[in-house]
């Protein structure tokens, strides 16, 4: 028996297995290519692409945490028009689906880059980074109500040609409601969980351990919240789900799966370790072998059955 | 050359100073491409950690590869405890290395672990025929490597260290001891150590032919997070894929 890992993402297409690379944890750089396996990987989502160019926060912009990582990278980015003139050699000759990862600071600056982006041909989706933590003035309080979701995601689909994919906050994930408002505003999936808005400070020089004031945590130890809150919105949604955060291997994403999602998303893991795709890969077929599985999609019936 | 993934068995790991032990492993593959001033990424499964840590590295054989560890936290302390036999796992090489020319004259200037990246360089100069002599700068006496420095005595005419808290016989930092140099008699000038003393020194050699080795926190170390970058002349690199060596002109030192 051949298990089958083809992954359906509705209106974003099929994959040929449901492992994302999740945004700003995949890059074009020469040695993180001569490591990555691309056969195993189903899409990658680029780094946030902002309107203008961004530089980004100032250093220190990492530290780790107890089974995580606090990042405040700050966004830094070219610019959505640089990002088009690099495309054309760098993303777009990948053989693997690309998603593009876009923020703004208000809705017609989103449906600016939404717009701009309709001039680059072959991506697979755009996902709206809805709440990325480590943005000042608006960032957050922007994706504050279920209503200015939906708007966004409803303007950005009047524009785009590409479907779009809503990434949420763990603060937007608490329940159903802005997932449910961006399904009704067009979404094509829902993406969850991005980083946790997190601290640290250096006691002995009475400031953050991080050149910015907070940044946001990933890894490990974000993830069993992660998936309870994949568990529950599932369970309210019809959309695909992309389930995210601290999976580190196949256990980790057969968990995600089980839990309601349809992808899943790899982000600090992958930099850490960029063969991981190819040992889920590996998991997920020994897994569905052993437990007589066709698709991903009854790993995640079977776990229904036995807990309702 | 291509960065690899290899798993390298401990040979040995020794204490040479205070908080300083070297560490060397078994390796082929990234051995064999490295080159003075690059680096690897070495994954620490100490409880709780993630992160790989970044290491220039030390020294290189065909079959060995060793990094000089000095322990300042959780994932240093844990890679000083590792015995022979233990399984490490390595990405590397990685970034851009150190200039070497023939028949040159060199002065290295070296503080804390800096000293890892500018032994292998040193080694590499001293093949290349050309002559280098080294100022290597420490926060106590015990924290010297002492049979390091002997290795440098081998192959620089002049070895010259200096600490910052005796007792020793010489309290300063390095720029105290490069005021005693003639600087007319390099034409090359290597620098790595914490940016605060690349920072002392760059309104002296300024001027000068001068490639600096830059320490940053990494996640990835390999082109991907942004979690490294710094100012520079042109615009916003980053340490690990652009670096860690620089021309120390090309450095925006006041944003540093």
């Amino acid at each position: 028996m051949k298990c089958n890992l083809r992954t359906d993402l509705g209106r974003i297409g099929i994959l040929r297995n449901p492992i994302i690379i999740s945004s700003g944890t995949f890059g074009l750089s020469k040695p993180y290519f001569d490591l990555l396996e691309s056969e195993y990987v189903g899409a990658v989502v680029t780094k946030t692409i902002t309107l203008n160019p961004k530089e980004g926060n100032a250093q220190p912009r990492i530290l780790e945490g107890p089974s995580s990582m606090i990042n405040s990278i700050g966004l830094e980015n070219p610019g959505v028009l640089s990002f088009i003139e690099e495309y054309k050699d760098g993303y777009g000759k990948l053989e693997i689906p690309v998603i593009v990862s876009i923020s703004g600071n208000s809705v017609s600056e989103f449906v600016e880059i939404a717009d701009r982006l309709n001039d680059i041909d072959g991506a697979a989706a755009i996902e709206l980074n809805l709440s990325c933590p480590n943005v000042d003035s608006e960032g957050l309080s922007f994706g504050s109500s279920p209503e200015r979701i939906g708007n966004v995601v409803s303007e950005c689909s009047k524009t785009s040609k590409y479907p779009l994919i809503a990434k949420l906050s763990p603060f937007q994930s608490i329940d159903a409601s802005f997932a449910r408002s961006a399904e009704m505003a067009g979404a094509s999936a829902i993406s969850l969980i991005n980083t946790v808005p997190a601290m640290k400070i250096d006691i002995n020089r009475f400031r953050s351990a991080l050149g910015a004031l907070s940044g946001g945590m990933s890894g490990p130890a974000i993830r069993p919240i992660a998936l309870k809150m994949v568990y529950e919105i599932s369970r309210d949604i019809d959309l695909p789900i992309i389930g995210m955060g601290g999976i580190s291997n196949g256990e980790d994403a057969v968990e995600f799966i089980m839990a309601g999602a349809t992808a899943i998303s790899i982000g600090t893991m992958n930099m850490i370790d960029p063969s991981i795709p190819k040992s889920i890969t590996k998991f997920f077929e020994n897994f569905m072998q052993v437990h007589s599985l066709l698709d991903t999609a009854e790993i995640a019936q079977r776990f229904i059955q036995r807990n309702s | 050359m291509n960065v690899v993934n290899e798993k390298c068995e401990v040979i040995r790991n020794e204490r040479v100073s205070s908080d300083g032990h070297i560490l060397v492993l078994n390796s082929r593959d990234i051995s064999r491409q490295t080159l003075p001033g690059q680096f690897v990424e070495i994954g620490c499964y100490g409880e709780d950690m993630i992160l790989r840590r970044p290491f220039s590295v030390f020294d290189v054989s065909s079959e060995s590869l060793s990094l000089f560890i000095k322990i300042v936290g959780k994932g240093t302390k844990w890679l000083s405890e590792l015995n022979s036999g233990s399984i490490v796992d390595l990405i590397g090489p990685l970034g851009n290395g150190f200039t070497v020319s023939s028949k040159s004259r060199s002065l290295l200037i070296g503080g804390g672990c800096g000293i890892a990246s500018l032994n292998l360089l040193s080694r590499k100069l001293f093949d290349s025929d050309s002559n280098s002599d080294t100022i290597f700068g420490f926060s106590k006496p015990e924290e010297i490597p002492q049979e390091v420095i002997e290795g440098f005595q081998k192959r620089a005419n002049r070895v010259l260290v200096t600490v910052d808290k005796g007792p020793y016989p010489f309290i300063g930092n390095v720029v105290d001891r490069l005021k005693e140099i003639d600087l007319e008699n390099y034409d090359r000038f290597y620098c790595c150590g914490p940016t605060r003393m690349l920072k002392a020194l760059e309104p002296f050699l300024c001027k000068r032919e001068v490639e600096v080795s830059l320490e940053a926190r990494m996640a990835c170390g390999i082109g991907v997070c942004y979690g490294c970058t710094i100012s520079t002349k042109h615009g916003s690199k980053r340490v690990c894929l652009d670096g860690p060596v620089f021309k120390m002109e090309e450095v925006e030192w006041n944003e540093m």
